[in-house]
């Protein structure tokens, strides 16, 4: 059976681990777990040092959702862990100093992978800081000659981690059928 | 014939949280197997350090300021010239890691054969100078053990490091011993270079504590320390390791080489350092003393002003005699001081700045109680509604069969009839004058503020719902006579105060669209002409319509004319004439009436071929997502 993912990437704080949480059908697996009785055996702490979920389709197909560590000096994993994804939710923390800096630096480092596949932003954290504003990321991205999703998100509500997923599918494919 | 295989470069990690640490950890066991492994400070070859976060100065300090220094590799966003570091950028690729780790080792190899040699100077010169002064050790060291007091040397470039060990080795031989940080009883840094302040703190941090000699060419009062005047005497250093650890000192050792603080002080003030004698550093005779004072900040104040002597020290040291600065490596020291500099007013601004957009924020809503201020009524706006809700929370037209396209042509409204077009009216007014606009009607009062891009109602959906519906230009004049749009000062308003009561803006217009659409497409569209989507509407807040995030994928792709969108997708108008009338409310999607610019933005898409396989999956992906 083909492994498929999509994977959830962004800084610190932006919200991954309970986006992931949100729309996995099992519980987080995450870097803070601890080492299980096996992995003890060998050594003390596990170095498992991404978020996982799964998400189970109908046909028995599961679909491996993964968090990428949020710290840049991490990146050097991004490509092992996009070999075989289906797509890319980049979650930005608009409290942030400057969230724009932060969505050039991660488009700019999943380039190759967003280019094969697809991407849609979720900005989280607008209750805390409204600006910038949605459509200040659209312009922000047409300047960068980029149409791609961007929605608020509320990493804790299943439904908006939902619809941003959703988005990412339609994005992939706009000629996808509902049911 | 095989190479031996190299051993593997012990790391030691610095500024990282767990998470971070495990995340490099398994780098180094994965993919950079058998070339690196992490290890303690201690123990380690190198020293890696991200130096884009906030906590990485003083690591980086600490780092520089190790005797002796070995190889340390920043990881950074910027290019970035460091002396005494090996750069590497991010995001870090792995061959980019490997390539540092061997820049790490020809620096660890050349330090090798560099210690080789002064180590065999060091003997060489010892066995020269006990040939011709067989008398002196006698005369200055005290003999305190077999092993001698065991210290630490920080805060040292290198060839302080090695003046400073010379010295130790040449004139105090039997009563001190120069050993790991680990091993050590006693530490001894020098206040007057670089990193000092780093390198005090660690030593004073440390737990359980030990005795801290400092050595400076100004009078220091620093807690917990014991002061050694620079250029360091011998008598002056016994001194202070005497104070240090009086315990290693016999009494006779005592008498003999005379541990008065107070008066070797007064006695060596005016002593001028012979050649003869071995003198570190420069040429300043202080007392030795120890102090009281707290003031460990004023070392910071001294380690800038010593920043150009510090770095002289880089350049060969002349023992008897000020050694001239060196211009290039007080450029390069400079633009490490920028660095910090820099990242330190970046990170106030960016806490300048959030504090503004906080406290922006925050005046937005004075007027809504503080608990209420936390509410966030927006979650509520997103729903997904399906074909077979649609006509229930849409609503129905009458005299329109939809399934006939000739009669698309009168299946538009022209919102200036509608509710919506007042608010439409009001919410232009709020933002051309900038001040809050009121609109009045038969109904319920609707207030528009425009600093926050939000809607005070006081109604819930289903009464607006009702009301959008209604054509109030077919109603009584009465009616229509009571709009009215009239700014409004909220702090004399008695308006709710519950934040539920707030709509986003487009939130509202949204869905205030759907509601008077019903199915039908605004008349100011053409059915000719193709519409486009400039941005994807912000879903997570919106009315979700039956297959509005396929159109909108449509339309961003190309424009399209909307019976086009119908055909393409094939899904009953409705869903198209709803979906254009909202984005067009909202003022994300545009028609393009000139022959011109349909023949520019009408560029030829490639249909993008997804595998059957895989257009299976997303579809389930979908259907799994939906429930």
């Amino acid at each position: 059976m083909s492994q498929y993912k999509i994977i959830f990437t962004g800084p610190v704080g932006a919200g991954k681990t309970t986006a992931i949480s949100s729309i996995s059908d099992v519980p987080l697996i995450n870097t803070d777990a601890v080492a299980s009785d096996m992995t003890k055996q060998r050594k003390e702490g596990t170095t498992v040092a991404m978020d996982y979920g799964i998400m189970n389709l109908n046909d028995g197909e599961k679909i491996h959702l993964y968090g990428t560590p949020g710290q840049e000096r991490f990146d050097f994993m991004w490509d092992i862990l996009t070999t075989g994804g289906i797509g890319l939710i980049l979650l930005l923390d608009n409290s942030r100093a400057d969230p724009f800096l932060d969505m050039k630096f991660f488009l700019n480092s999943f380039d190759g992978f967003i280019a094969k596949t697809g991407v849609a932003i979720g900005v989280t954290q607008m209750d805390v800081s409204a600006n910038p504003s949605i459509e200040e990321y659209h312009q922000n991205l047409q300047s960068l000659g980029l149409k791609i999703p961007v929605f608020s998100v509320d990493a804790r509500e299943k439904n908006d981690v939902s619809i941003l997923v959703q988005a990412l599918m339609f994005s992939l494919d706009p000629g996808l059928d509902e049911e | 014939m095989k190479s031996k295989p190299s051993k593997s470069l012990t790391v030691a990690l610095h500024a990282m949280d767990g998470r971070s640490r495990k995340t490099m950890m398994m780098f180094l066991q994965t993919t950079c197997k058998g070339i690196a492994q992490v290890v303690s400070e201690q123990e380690a070859d190198i020293d890696m350090i991200d130096i884009d976060l906030m906590g990485a100065q003083a690591s980086l300090e600490h780092c520089l300021s190790r005797v002796p220094l070995r190889p340390i590799i920043v990881l950074s966003l910027q290019p970035t010239d460091i002396e005494n570091t090996i750069f590497m950028q991010k995001p870090a690729k792995v061959e980019n890691m490997i390539a540092a780790f061997q820049a790490a080792r020809l620096v660890l190899a050349q330090q090798k054969k560099v210690a080789k040699i002064k180590s065999h100077h060091d003997n060489m010169a010892t066995k020269a100078q006990s040939l011709l002064k067989p008398d002196l050790r006698a005369d200055t060291a005290v003999a305190v053990s077999d092993n001698g007091l065991k210290v630490a040397l920080y805060g040292m470039d290198e060839q302080t490091y090695r003046a400073l060990t010379n010295f130790l080795h040449n004139k105090l031989q039997d009563v001190v011993q120069i050993v790991t940080e680990h091993e050590a009883e006693v530490d001894i840094l020098d206040a007057d270079l670089m990193g000092a302040k780093t390198s005090l703190e660690h030593c004073l941090a440390r737990k359980p504590a030990r005795p801290i000699i400092i050595i400076s060419q100004e009078k220091l009062n620093i807690e917990g320390t014991i002061y050694v005047n620079s250029p360091v005497k011998v008598d002056g250093m016994l001194a202070a390791l005497q104070k240090a650890v009086p315990s290693k000192f016999n009494s006779d050792n005592q008498k003999t080489s005379a541990i008065d603080v107070e008066s070797e002080t007064e006695s060596k003030l005016v002593t001028a350092p012979s050649h003869s004698d071995f003198v570190f550093g420069l040429k300043k005779p202080l007392p030795v003393e120890s102090v009281t004072s707290t003031a460990v900040g004023n070392l910071r104040k001294q380690e800038q002003s010593n920043i150009e002597k510090s770095f002289t020290r880089q350049t060969e040291p002349a023992l008897d005699k000020k050694p001239k600065p060196s211009t290039k490596n007080v450029a390069k020291h400079k633009i490490v001081q920028k660095q910090i500099a820099d990242t330190l007013v970046a990170a106030e601004a960016k806490k300048e700045s959030l504090h503004e957009v906080t406290e922006l924020a925050a005046e937005t809503k004075v007027y809504v109680q503080s608990v209420e201020q936390k509410k966030v009524a927006k979650h509520q706006a997103a729903m997904q509604i399906n074909e077979q809700g649609f006509s229930g929370f849409i609503g129905l037209v009458e005299g329109v069969d939809f399934n006939d396209p000739k009669q698309w042509v009168s299946a538009n409204y022209n919102p200036k009839h509608y509710y919506q077009g007042y608010v439409q009216s009001t919410v232009k007014i709020a933002y051309e004058k900038t001040i809050a606009v009121k609109l009045s009607s038969a109904w319920k009062p609707l207030i528009f503020l425009p600093r926050s891009h939000e809607i005070l109602l006081d109604a819930d959906d289903k009464q607006l719902r009702a009301f959008a519906g209604v054509n109030v230009a077919s109603m009584p004049i009465s009616t229509t006579k009571i709009m009215s749009i009239a700014p409004v000062n909220i702090a004399h308003e008695s308006i709710a105060t519950d934040l539920e009561k707030f709509q986003d803006l487009n939130t509202f217009l949204w869905k205030l669209a759907c509601w008077t659409s019903k199915g039908r497409y605004i008349a100011a569209l053409d059915l000719k002409h193709p519409v486009y989507l400039k941005q994807w509407p912000n879903f997570t807040r919106l009315v979700i319509t039956p297959h509005a995030m396929r159109i909108a994928a449509l339309l961003m792709t190309e424009p399209r004319t909307i019976p086009d969108i119908v055909q393409v997708l094939k899904i009953k108008p409705q869903y198209v004439f709803i979906f254009v009338s909202a984005a067009y409310t909202i003022g994300i999607l545009e028609q393009i009436n000139s022959q011109d610019k349909i023949d520019e933005m009408a560029k030829p898409v490639k249909p993008v071929k997804k595998k059957a396989q895989k257009k299976g999956l997303l579809k389930r992906i979908l259907n799994k997502l939906r429930g």
